[in-house]
């Protein structure tokens, strides 16, 4: 006997949220995110244009901290209140460029704690966040405002430290406060969030070792971090270094401390080069 | 009353196209229309800071045909492009925002507004000039006094008419985001303008001084996720006015209980369908225009992909739901990318609020009949139509199978888009601004 025609199952909701749906999540994050860094060049950009990429930026993200997308009926919370950065920059030309600076904390990159197994990855984002946030403001005060390579700084808020270091070896070759933005030229590092978060969900940045020159970037991560617990005392001059706390450093960079080889030492002595350079201007000023 | 005839192409019959300046300067994009309350005078602005005023030709004998035509009545420079030195930006001349005042005497009053000023202007007539000064010359040289030997009294002789327009007040430096609305109350007093983040009462004779009525700006602006998009007063009642969001929420205030109305007294939101939930679903629910009913009564909004009518009795969801362009819904995703999904359309009531249009894209713009809920899509559009031709419907194909005459969505110029029409408060008379042209389109059903 023939077997009966067996009815077809509209494809549930589940099965329906699957490549078709991250990939348009994703080009909507790209997409985003391009607009956002635009956003960041124009001096008034509109206000009400700027509050609705950040908030579409801000639900993708948060859609990401819901594995079970099958819940439709799940009102989507976006936290309004964000964690304010530690380190409120002196001077901002848009009042709303506060919101910049503090959108990817709202994000608490969960997918970078899915599939990494390293302890580093389980970072406190708002850690890794006033890292990020913190280096960027001491950019923006030692640039002032209206800078011309704001395009370029416009990365500086949106990456975890991880992301400004993947990018630091392509950046080096440019000016020393574009180490992290160098990512406008290169193809293989990617945008900012896109390596974050490609389709796999992880946390791509660190894995990249090839960009990682360990012991230049060791170094160049202490130094940042003084410079993060200055602005926690408040003082926004002068930059006496302060002794840190190497083992909150090294869950940053486990995977940088570990591998020592593959280094050039050329490559190696051309970044120190650049990074003296870069210290010796965060000192001065 | 609009009378639908039925067949709908017979509705409209285009009876004059004005073309307002060369398509090839972006300052001549039309930013604004608007009739005055007798619908005589139709004023837009544009882009580079100029208003032009039209006016309706009466009925005349002579020109039996040119009843009702609409010609230019006069032309001023209302704002110019400013610097704000502090913030070392520029601020843009363009108009935002045209409205009339009722009209009180022979002069015609009008509030326009750019992003950060707003200016009164009075438009009046002299068509008159005295003639037989003592003391000056027909040419106005000075005569020498000691050559005066009679006196005359100066006569009133007619001359060409010149339309005047002069600034009689300048509202500044009271917002400190961009103005989008601006609104007049029916007192005839007092207007409100509104930014992004604030709302300011003003009384039309005082300049130095305005109240703040709302204010949403969070103490921490990263805590910014809603701003104000349009505000409008009631028509009647002086004490209320409404406030839209980029949320998609409509906050009706009543100046009465509160002299700061962050609280509102009603709520408007409806809620969301959460099968439609997308990525885009914030961004297309962000009101772009909020208008009341010549009755009172409603509300319309205007989100991205329709219009929504709202009885003010109730908050929870709108009474009528009038999709506009549906079939964009699931091209939203480049529609970002191109920033057309930020587009802000207007939409305008008839004047016995029976009908509601608003624009679209491909200059086309939908009217929508509430009694018998049929609704027709045109286009303003030169190749098109020509004058005083009756106007044909247009249908955007859908499906895959395109029909005679339809146009598949992928061939919609976005470029092309009516952000502002406007409706004559008593007659079927539209204006539509498509670009830098201006259409006026009259029902010429006799």
């Amino acid at each position: 006997m023939t077997a009966k025609g067996l009815k077809r199952k509209l494809p549930s909701e589940q099965e329906q949220i699957g490549p078709a749906w991250e990939h348009q999540r994703q080009s909507v994050l790209d997409i985003s995110i391009e607009k956002y860094q635009q956003d960041l060049t124009l001096i008034e950009p509109s206000l009400r244009r700027s509050v609705l990429i950040a908030n579409t930026l801000r639900q993708i993200q948060s859609d990401e901290l819901q594995p079970n997308h099958n819940d439709m009926d799940v009102s989507f919370v976006i936290p309004a209140k964000t964690p304010p950065s530690p380190f409120q920059p002196s001077i901002l030309q848009s009042n709303f460029s506060h919101q910049v600076q503090s959108f990817p904390s709202v994000a608490d990159c969960p997918s970078l704690t899915e599939a990494g197994g390293d302890d580093w990855m389980s970072t406190s984002p708002e850690e890794e966040f006033s890292l990020s946030t913190a280096i960027s403001s001491i950019l923006k005060e030692l640039d002032g405002e209206g800078i011309q390579d704001m395009s370029q700084h416009s990365l500086a808020p949106q990456r975890t430290p991880l992301g400004s270091i993947e990018n630091l070896p392509g950046g080096l070759d440019s000016r020393p406060r574009s180490w992290w933005a160098g990512q406008r030229g290169g193809e293989e590092r990617g945008r900012g969030f896109e390596v974050l978060s490609p389709p796999g969900g992880v946390g791509v940045g660190v894995t990249r070792t090839t960009y990682l020159h360990d012991v230049a970037l060791d170094s160049l991560l202490l130094d940042m971090d003084m410079c993060v617990f200055d602005r926690e005392v408040g003082s926004l001059g002068g930059r006496a270094f302060s002794v840190v706390n190497n083992e909150e450093l090294v869950k940053y960079l486990p995977p940088l401390s570990a591998s020592t080889s593959g280094v050039l030492p050329s490559q190696n002595a051309k970044d120190l080069h650049e990074l003296e350079h870069i210290m010796e201007i965060l000192v001065e000023s | 009353m609009l009378a639908w005839s039925k067949e709908l192409s017979g509705i409209f019959r285009l009876s004059l196209i004005m073309q307002l300046l060369c398509p090839l300067f972006a300052a001549d994009i039309i930013s604004t229309v608007e009739f005055n309350y007798s619908g005589d005078l139709l004023a837009t602005g544009d882009k580079g800071g100029r208003v032009v005023i039209f006016q309706r030709e009466q009925e005349s004998k002579n020109r039996p045909l040119s009843r009702g035509e609409y010609n230019v009545y006069s032309t001023f420079q209302s704002h110019e492009p400013e610097f704000d030195y502090l913030k070392s930006l520029e601020i843009e001349e363009k108009i935002n925002k045209i409205r009339w005042l009722p009209q009180q005497n022979a002069a015609h009053f009008l509030l326009s507004t750019n992003d950060k000023t707003i200016k009164l202007w009075k438009i009046s007539e002299r068509d008159k000039r005295a003639e037989g000064y003592n003391l000056k010359d027909e040419d106005g040289r000075l005569r020498d006094p000691f050559r005066i030997t009679s006196l005359r009294v100066p006569v009133l002789m007619p001359m060409d008419l010149m339309v005047e327009a002069s600034p009689r007040r300048i509202f500044a430096n009271a917002h400190t985001y961009h103005i989008n609305s601006i609104s007049v109350n029916s007192d005839h007093e007092t207007y409100l303008s509104a930014d992004d983040l604030r709302i300011n009462l003003w009384h039309l004779e005082i300049t130095d001084r305005s109240f703040n009525i709302v204010d949403i700006k969070p103490a921490n602006m990263e805590e910014l996720t809603e701003v104000i998009t349009a505000a409008e007063c009631h028509p009647h009642q002086c004490n209320v006015f409404v406030y839209s969001s980029s949320k998609g929420t409509i906050r009706l205030c009543d100046m009465r209980a509160a002299a700061l109305c962050d609280r509102h007294s009603k709520f408007f939101e409806e809620p969301e369908d959460p099968s439609s939930r997308s990525f885009f679903s914030e961004i297309i629910s962000s009101i772009s225009d909020v208008k009341f009913s010549h009755s009172g009564r409603y509300m319309m909004t205007r989100d991205y992909l329709s219009v929504k009518v709202w009885d003010l009795n109730m908050e929870n969801r709108p009474v009528e739901t009038y999709q506009v362009h549906e079939y964009l819904r699931s091209k939203l995703c480049s529609l970002y990318e191109n920033d057309c999904i930020f587009d802000k359309f207007e939409c305008c009531w008839n004047g016995s609020d029976s009908a509601i249009m608003t624009g679209s894209y491909n200059n086309f713009f939908r009217m929508f009949d509430r009694n018998t809920r049929r609704d027709i899509t045109l286009e303003a559009s030169r190749e098109n139509s020509k004058p005083r031709a009756i106007l044909k419907p247009r249908k955007v194909c859908t499906s895959g199978k395109r029909k005679k005459d339809e146009i598949s969505v992928d061939s919609l110029d976005f470029n092309k888009k009516i952000l502002h029409t406007a409706w004559h408060p008593k007659e079927n008379v539209i204006a539509v601004a498509a670009t830098n042209n201006l259409y006026i389109f009259q029902d010429k059903i006799n």
